[in-house]
């Protein structure tokens, strides 16, 4: 260790991970590049629930596809009012899905895809939170 | 509120969301035994939501059809 202080050799490029590890800093540390540690700070604040989309994305076994975006607040608003969410070309599909179920789901933080269906005709659903 | 319906879109002011809404998403027998009056005020606060949520976040597509014979219908908000 004293003659890498006094510049007269260098450790073993082998042992600078366990060295870095033993004396608690990072290899840029150990190195001399920077003198403050890193510290990084992910901040994953879940979002508003007003804020938030629910997506149905019909693939129908015909061909066509349907894609719905709506606010959660308003999806609330209609099951609030006692609407039903439409089933879309005369599909009964959507008509099972629980979508008070859901948006509890989505207040508790689950986001991305909630439900994936697919008919016996071919016919897929999925619902996703964004 | 802009509709596109397959090359041709038209701009509507936000005032008629919903009554667009009535026509495209929500089949009018889901209606049950609401009077006219209930439909309204509900619609009103459709209309209400959307704008505020539009204000928050931008432009959202609300939606978009793509039919087996190639017509489309996107509704944009």
């Amino acid at each position: 260790m004293s003659k890498w202080e006094n510049d007269i050799s260098y450790p073993d490029i082998t042992i600078l991970s366990d060295l870095s590890e033993l004396l608690g800093v990072s290899l840029d540390e150990l190195l001399g590049k920077t003198t403050e540690p890193t510290v990084i700070q992910q901040r994953t604040e879940p979002k508003d629930s007003k804020d938030m989309i629910l997506r149905i994305v019909i693939n129908d076994s015909d061909g066509s596809k349907v894609k719905v975006n709506l606010p959660l607040s308003l999806i609330k608003l209609g099951l609030h009012s006692n609407f039903q969410v439409s089933s879309t070309g005369n599909k009964e599909i959507l008509k099972d899905i629980d979508f008070d179920q859901i948006i509890k789901m989505a207040e508790s933080g689950l986001i991305g895809k909630l439900v994936e269906i697919e008919d016996e005709d071919g016919t897929t659903v999925d619902i996703f939170i964004d | 509120m802009r509709i596109t319906i397959n090359k041709f879109t038209f701009l509507l002011p936000n005032r008629f969301i919903g009554f667009v809404l009535k026509k495209a998403v929500i089949n009018e027998d889901l209606f049950g035994d609401k009077t006219e009056k209930e439909v309204q005020d509900l619609f009103k606060l459709v209309r209400k939501e959307l704008i505020e949520f539009k204000k928050r976040n931008g432009r959202i597509v609300l939606v978009d059809v793509k039919d087996s014979d190639g017509s489309r219908v996107k509704i944009v908000l």
